[in-house]
């Protein structure tokens, strides 16, 4: 009587499970959505690709020019727009996988009602096309720091870039967690969808993204930090630029938060998945 | 044997909650969860009805099987079908899968309307689980298929409705796996691809062993690719065996001679909302066959109450071949009595007005609203009759083709 079945279906899945092998059996799924979300975004653009450069180009200049020329800020000694540069991209990681993956139940569900594969291949082809265009933009950000080192402007970088791996890989998995969380909960409650614009607009401006937080009182870092997605956004600048500080404590409390929101995520995620589509 | 099956269903359930679960807001959830802790058995509750959409079905098929899956709207085929393919899992049971499963239950899943025909065969292969190199071993065998060939570099949201169709059938059609779920809304496009699309579906199922689940409304279709058959009903395993067999319960047939049609295993349409009344048993009296030459039809019937019913009143509706209604005697006031009890009366059809023909009826049981609105209680298909009158010389002869089938 005993079989090795491939698949069992039970009215109950485990509470923290990531099917890694089935995810691996459909890696190729993950590529073809990756592609496919690509194509989708550039399909009909002359420019194609070259819109991100521009926009980042575009957004680094007005904030240097609002909060640099104009607000007086303090960026620890870096030209404006090579700190709004670093700022905007490190952002840019943690918006578009919190954002696209917001809605990543609602929005499939056209597929997920037809056919079955590991639902979290939908976040993890997310995540992968934002690093796909965070990159670009990295690159770009890496040619301005180019620039400003010849003109006498910034520092050699160092050993300490390679840094930016672990925390962009960190900022990822924060901001997917997040997404999914909302993602999970605005099945029921559309409300949670509301304030996804609320959220990340408070989480920018109460985060070094446009600001140093040396420049600010005691306590008020203090608030800042307990954001965190700040000690990220000031480990990644400092390990680009060389300028600011590391604040251990702040990046040790990010680290873990992350590590626990995640599990949370997946634990949420796994146990909506599979019955979603009834409600939806 | 047993190494055999490759799919096997156990004790399977699924229920849905009816009512507001889908549009009710946060504020709505925290008030509901503060008057429960008050312990007021709130009305809000009432809205939240479970839903039984299948109960206790186990089944088990082998491999090379090709089973149909019959059954009125409602009976749970398209649940069943999303629990096999993982869509949505079960509240009780468990299902046990041996292989690969594809499940073909709309044509065009994933399909993106930017991306070309080519791109798309890409994209809703893998997400229907093939490997990119099966696409590309399949590539020319699918853009051949679909009869899309000039405009497979053309994104599809310029294709006519037609030809997207094809083109997604085309790769459904190419699928490889071992259990295959398949839908009869499959066959789409024009008569000609429609056919293809139906001797493609055979092919697949008679050739390399694989194991089918076919779900239809066409018995035709379930006689031609079906080797076993099961049918649903209100949720329930109501038959496994032979096609023949299945599709004779499924009509209603088994249980129907010339002049007497017996209710008791017969198959509720799934748009009845009420069970409160169920005929048993219908029959002409005094006749030996279907055929009428006087202007009265009486008729028998059988019913069992299932709650209390009062005042209910049966209407014996007349349809032409084309299963077009057109004329409906109404009896009040014919069945009554509380929940359980049995019984029986007799009504007698006026025919004088109905021209010579044959014609299918349905019996439906009803009751009034408060609106004087009817509400059906239990609807089943009658016992065909054939009206026959000697002509009379010199009156005109009646033509029910232009005319209908009413003389006034």
């Amino acid at each position: 009587m005993n079989k090795n079945w491939t698949t069992v279906i039970e009215p109950k899945v485990p509470l923290f499970r990531v099917p890694v092998k089935e995810i691996i059996k459909y890696r190729e799924l993950v590529w073809t959505l990756v592609k496919r979300n690509y194509e989708v975004q550039y399909k009909q653009t002359i420019l194609g690709p070259l819109w991100l450069i521009f926009s980042l180009i575009i957004n680094s200049g007005i904030f240097s020019f609002v909060f640099g020329y104009v607000g007086k800020f303090s960026s620890d000694g870096t030209p404006y727009f090579l700190f709004y540069m670093t700022g905007s991209v490190v952002w840019d990681f943690f918006i578009s996988c919190f954002g696209s993956n917001t809605g990543v139940l609602l929005e499939n569900s056209y597929l997920f009602g037809k056919v079955y594969f590991p639902r979290l291949i939908m976040p993890i082809a997310n995540i992968l096309f934002n690093a796909i265009r965070v990159g670009i933009k990295f690159i770009v950000t890496m040619v301005a720091w180019l620039f400003f080192y010849l003109a006498g402007d910034a520092q050699m970088i160092g050993a300490k870039i390679l840094f930016v791996i672990p925390i962009a890989f960190l900022m990822s998995m924060m901001g997917t967690a997040m997404g999914l969380i909302v993602s999970c909960i605005t099945i029921k409650y559309r409300d949670f969808s509301h304030m996804v614009g609320l959220l990340t607009t408070v989480m920018m401006y109460v985060s070094p993204v446009i600001y140093s937080s040396s420049q600010l009182p005691e306590f008020i870092q203090g608030v800042v930090y307990i954001n965190p997605i700040s000690s990220f956004v000031e480990a990644f600048r400092y390990c680009v630029l060389g300028t600011g500080e590391i604040n251990v404590l702040a990046l040790l409390y990010s680290t873990i938060f992350t590590l626990v929101l995640t599990m949370a995520a997946v634990v949420l995620f796994n146990q909506t998945e599979k019955d979603f589509i009834d409600i939806i | 044997m047993n190494n055999d099956v490759v799919l096997k269903i156990e004790n399977v359930g699924k229920d849905y909650i009816l009512g507001t679960v889908t549009g009710e807001t946060f504020k709505d959830a925290l008030r509901r969860r503060k008057l429960k802790s008050k312990g007021v058995d709130d009305t809000l509750q009432g809205h939240n009805k479970v839903f039984t959409a299948l109960d206790d079905v186990s089944l088990e098929i082998h491999r090379g099987e090709c089973v149909g899956i019959i059954g009125s709207n409602g009976a749970g085929k398209s649940t069943l079908l999303k629990l096999i393919s993982r869509i949505t899992s079960p509240t009780r049971g468990n299902i046990y899968i041996d292989g690969k499963v594809s499940s073909m239950l709309e044509v065009g899943t994933g399909f993106h309307p930017e991306l070309t025909g080519r791109e798309n065969i890409y994209l809703n292969g893998s997400i229907l689980g093939m490997r990119r190199q099966e696409i590309d071993e399949k590539l020319a065998s699918i853009i051949d298929f679909s009869e899309c060939i000039e405009f497979i570099d053309t994104p599809v949201k310029r294709y006519s409705s037609g030809m997207y169709v094809k083109l997604a059938f085309s790769v459904a059609a190419h699928l490889d796996s071992d259990i295959m779920i398949m839908d009869e809304v499959l066959a789409v496009g024009d008569i000609k691809f429609q056919h293809k699309c139906l001797d493609k579906m055979r092919e697949i199922a008679k050739t390399e062993g694989r194991t089918i689940l076919y779900v239809s409304h066409n018995m035709d279709t379930v006689h031609n690719l079906c080797d076993r058959c099961i049918v649903l009903q209100h949720g329930r395993l109501a038959f496994d065996g032979s096609v023949d067999e299945a599709v004779k319960l499924y009509n209603g047939v088994k249980y129907k001679t010339e002049t007497t049609s017996d209710y008791t295993k017969y198959m509720r349409p799934g748009w009845l909302q009420r069970d409160d009344v169920r005929l048993t048993w219908a029959e002409y009296i005094d006749k030996d066959n279907n055929v009428f030459s006087d202007d009265k039809m009486r008729l028998l019937f059988k019913y069992k109450n299932i709650n209390n019913v009062q005042n209910a009143g049966i209407r014996v509706e007349f349809m032409s071949d084309s299963d077009h209604p057109f004329a409906t005697q109404i009896f009040e006031n014919v069945i009554g009595g509380i929940a359980g009890e049995e019984g029986e009366f007799e009504v007698t059809v006026d025919l004088s007005m109905i021209q010579p023909g044959t014609y299918k009826t349905f019996y439906t049981v009803y009751v009034l609203n408060p609106y004087d609105e009817g509400v059906d209680l239990d609807c089943v298909r009658g016992l065909e009759l054939t009206i026959e009158r000697n002509h009379i010389p010199g009156e005109l002869k009646w033509r029910a083709n232009s005319w209908g089938s009413i003389k006034l």
